[in-house]
């Protein structure tokens, strides 16, 4: 898509990652936050890591906003946001966070096959919590699984993360326009279904 | 994405002839390319392999129309046969190949840096920084690969490959060249008299290139008054020392010479920065190559400027590079004389590696069960030698099911090793449809002639798969979804001389068991083709009709389950929940194959009648 120009400020810049698994939507989220921004006229770069996205392994997307990006990698220290679609696969990243950053992470675990069979142990919800607490980083956790299954379809659990980050976050990106590109990305059948997913986000987040 | 924008500037270049084989991270180009092959009349083609594919655009390209080759950086060592003599010949046409190189490496057998086969074939290469760059130089590649009449090596890696970026897109020209083809002996018929006349026309040419890029407006130094250090970046590594000097505050104090067009090397751009720095750090993917030349160059002029790089430890001499990384680099260097310089550390928490594992219902999964069974059976002891593919995930625990992986076709040829060498027990070869056809068949029909025993499991589920779901001659149907013939696996499999073949389907247990014993029992080579579409793609284009998908629904008596995870540990389904001990499907993965309720010890798996 052709970048407009930037018609706000110069010298914003906005990191983000969203980490999860594959089949959870990470590469789609941020696809979707990335095509809003330049929507709304700003410059990005977004790199995702999927080589096995299809397998079950970890998956990462990240986002870069601002007039001067230039490498498509987000810097240890300089995101200010972590979208985390599964608890173990957001603190993997804690140390990409800026100190005033914060970490917004989906509670519900993944588990690996390797860990369903014993070979290996999932760590404690609360020694996950605890690497962004020693970091003295501010982290939200919201049972997104939940959320989804209420509306019953788990599969639009990024676009419930989407809303639920609008309202925690402070995004360079308008509300509508993120809303208007997740119904220009999600298939035309589950445009409805995931744009309440977005609302019941949205609207989640500004409750909590 | 980087890919749909180099896709972008080759139909912008007016490509006319684009052909490649998928591999990540490049697969995307030509299928993008493809989406608009009607509309401005380009031949666009998966070609069975990469050295297929580069001959056939470089043949296209011999007759004067622009042609495009697409490979991961593994098939470059497929096509360089072809590469090192098409340079002799040279090209009427611009022909370029775009060689996506997974240098960390993400997905691949090894991290390689193709830039050694653009000195190698003494062809120009190629490095762009960035999405945009890689739109707009793959035109000026073609330009350039026309006026030296040279095959053009154009580089990229992951972070363009798969990065996404704001990008202005240009007029798309579509080509008005006349393919024709003029007799000209001297020039392509290689034999060595005619070559020994070639080899000098290429040196000149390869001179030519470094004029050329000595004066590169893409090849630039950005001085920083009374820079003691100065960091010579190419490719992606550019823009991630920008980024890198921006953070750490560094912008002011340390020049940056950006290489775009890095064989032939600027050698006097490159002789002047040095000339201007006591210390010069190259950051580049992923071999020391230009900081081995700048050394060079540094001691040729006699200048005593330090170079720093992977060689002496100052960039790490593995992996994809990163801001952070050249960032304490460029530390650690001005720190050497100014202790005020602080060396930043960043730590990443550590915490369990998540194993990725075949998809719910795949029918891979199902293969390594029965031949795990058969090994049993016969006595166990032999070896599984693996292939590149989705089913190269078998390796995993809990299936832990292939003992080799190494490059595509190897599992035939290192199981006929193994069994001529006389290792006992089965030797057994597992390879995927589409590797199959890339470069499996010279290995089976090497098999046979040589009398090799041992077994060959073709897992044909009809796609491309690891790469995203390519159509292969197997398929049915080609790039541009068109139907195409489809090959017989089993008369292939047959006109190698094959005397004992079976096809079955992985989801019936055990009539796949029983035929990969048979086969194991054959003297000699015999193959199983085990035979399942890949439900993943599969579902995913009965969706896009507007089908709704069924199939049968699971589930486990939690009376009957013993929580003995035989399920679990021999199948290694994601769609298996444990909870308390006990086993459970989860619907939202399982596709029902059935593959788990014809294994459970127990028979606790049932299937729900509706």
């Amino acid at each position: 898509m052709p970048h407009k120009g930037n018609q706000g400020d110069k010298t914003m810049s906005f990191n983000m990652i969203i980490t999860g698994i594959g089949g959870q939507g990470v590469v789609s989220a941020g696809t979707i936050i990335a095509e809003a921004a330049l929507r709304d006229g700003l410059r990005i770069r977004n790199s995702d890591a999927t080589g096995l996205a299809q397998r079950g392994g970890s998956v990462h997307s990240q986002i870069k906003i601002g007039e001067n990006v230039k490498s498509t990698i987000v810097h240890p220290g300089t995101a200010d946001v972590l979208l985390g679609f599964e608890p173990l696969e957001a603190s993997r990243y804690a140390h990409l966070l800026k100190p005033d950053g914060i970490a917004i992470v989906n509670s519900k675990p993944v588990l690996p096959v390797t860990v369903k069979n014993g070979m290996m142990s999932y760590p404690l919800m609360d020694e996950l919590k605890q690497i962004f607490d020693e970091r003295s980083l501010k982290s939200i956790w919201v049972d997104a699984l939940e959320a989804c299954e209420r509306l019953g379809n788990t599969r639009v659990l990024n676009s419930f993360m989407i809303g639920y980050m609008a309202a925690k976050a402070k995004l360079p990106i308008k509300i509508e326009t993120l809303k208007e590109t997740i119904m220009a990305n999600v298939p035309k059948r589950t445009i409805e279904l995931n744009l309440k997913a977005f609302d019941l986000g949205l609207q989640q987040g500004e409750e909590e | 994405m980087g890919n749909n924008a180099i896709a972008r500037g080759a139909i912008e270049a007016g490509v006319r002839v684009v052909a490649g084989y998928p591999g990540t991270p490049s697969s995307e180009i030509l299928s993008t390319i493809a989406r608009d092959a009607r509309k401005y009349g380009m031949h666009v083609e998966w070609s069975t392999n990469e050295k297929v594919a580069y001959e056939v655009a470089y043949g296209a390209a011999l007759s004067g129309v622009r042609a495009l080759m697409t490979t991961k950086h593994l098939g470059v060592n497929v096509l360089s046969d072809a590469l090192l003599v098409s340079a002799y010949t040279g090209v009427n046409g611009g022909l370029v190949i775009v060689t996506a190189d997974d240098i960390h490496p993400f997905s691949s057998q090894n991290a390689e840096d193709t830039r050694y086969y653009a000195k190698l074939a003494k062809i120009p290469c190629i490095e762009p920084s960035n999405v945009q760059e890689a739109k707009d130089m793959i035109i000026e590649a073609f330009e350039l690969s026309e006026k030296l009449q040279l095959p053009v090596l154009f580089r990229v890696t992951d972070r363009i490959c798969h990065a996404k970026s704001d990008v202005v897109q240009s007029e798309i020209k579509p080509s008005i060249a006349k393919a024709s083809f003029i007799k000209e002996d001297s020039r392509y018929v290689m034999i060595a008299p005619n070559a020994r006349k070639r080899v000098e026309w290429l040196n000149n040419q390869i001179d030519k290139a470094a004029a050329l890029s000595e004066n590169h407006p893409e090849n630039r130094a950005d001085y920083a008054e009374q820079a003691t250090l100065g960091v010579i970046a190419s490719g992606v590594p550019y823009e991630h020392t920008i980024e890198a000097l921006d953070v750490l505050g560094l912008t002011d104090r340390v020049s940056v010479l950006k290489l775009t067009f890095t064989h032939p090397l600027p050698k006097q751009k490159i002789a002047e920065f040095l000339r201007n720095h006591s210390h010069v750090l190259v950051a580049e993917e992923i071999e020391p190559i230009i900081e081995t030349e700048v050394s060079s160059i540094a001691h040729q002029i006699g200048l005593d400027t330090l170079v720093h790089g992977r060689l002496d430890g100052y960039v790490p001499r593995e992996h994809e590079l990163t801001p952070d990384r050249i960032g304490e680099s460029i530390a650690r260097i001005l720190s050497i004389d100014d202790p005020l310089v602080k060396v930043p550390t960043y730590k990443a928490p550590e915490v369990i590696r998540r194993i990725p594992n075949l998809c719910a219902g795949c029918p891979h999964a199902a293969s390594y069960y029965a031949l795990k069974l058969a090994r049993r059976k016969m006595g166990g002891g032999g070896a599984v030698t693996g292939d590149r593919g989705c089913y190269n995930q078998g390796t995993n625990p809990p299936l832990s099911a292939i003992d080799t992986c190494v490059c595509m076709g190897a599992s035939i040829s290192m199981a006929s090793g193994l069994s001529h060498a006389g290792v006992e027990g089965p030797i057994v070869a597992v390879i995927g449809d589409s590797t199959f056809l890339h470069n499996g068949v010279q290995p089976l029909i090497n098999a046979v002639h040589n009398k090799a025993n041992i077994t060959v499991m073709i897992l044909d589920n009809g796609w491309t798969g690891m790469t995203g779901h390519q159509p292969n001659p197997n398929t049915g149907i080609n790039v541009l979804g068109e139907p195409a013939p489809k090959v017989s696996i089993e008369k292939l499999v047959e006109a190698c001389g094959v005397q004992h073949l079976q096809v079955v389907s992985p989801y019936n247990v055990d009539e796949t068991t029983a035929a990969i014993v048979s086969a194991m029992q054959h003297e000699g080579p015999a193959v199983v083709v085990s035979r399942q579409v890949c439900p993943v793609q599969d579902h995913r284009i009965r969706r896009k009709k507007g089908e709704q998908i069924e199939f049968p629904t699971y589930t486990v008596n939690t009376d009957q389950c013993t929580g003995c995870l035989y399920c679990v540990n021999n199948i290694g389904c994601p769609a298996l929940d444990v909870t308390d001990g006990k086993v459970s499907i989860n619907p939202a993965h399982c596709i029902g194959c059935g593959v788990c309720a014809q294994i459970c010890p127990t028979r606790a798996i049932k299937e729900i009648k509706q």
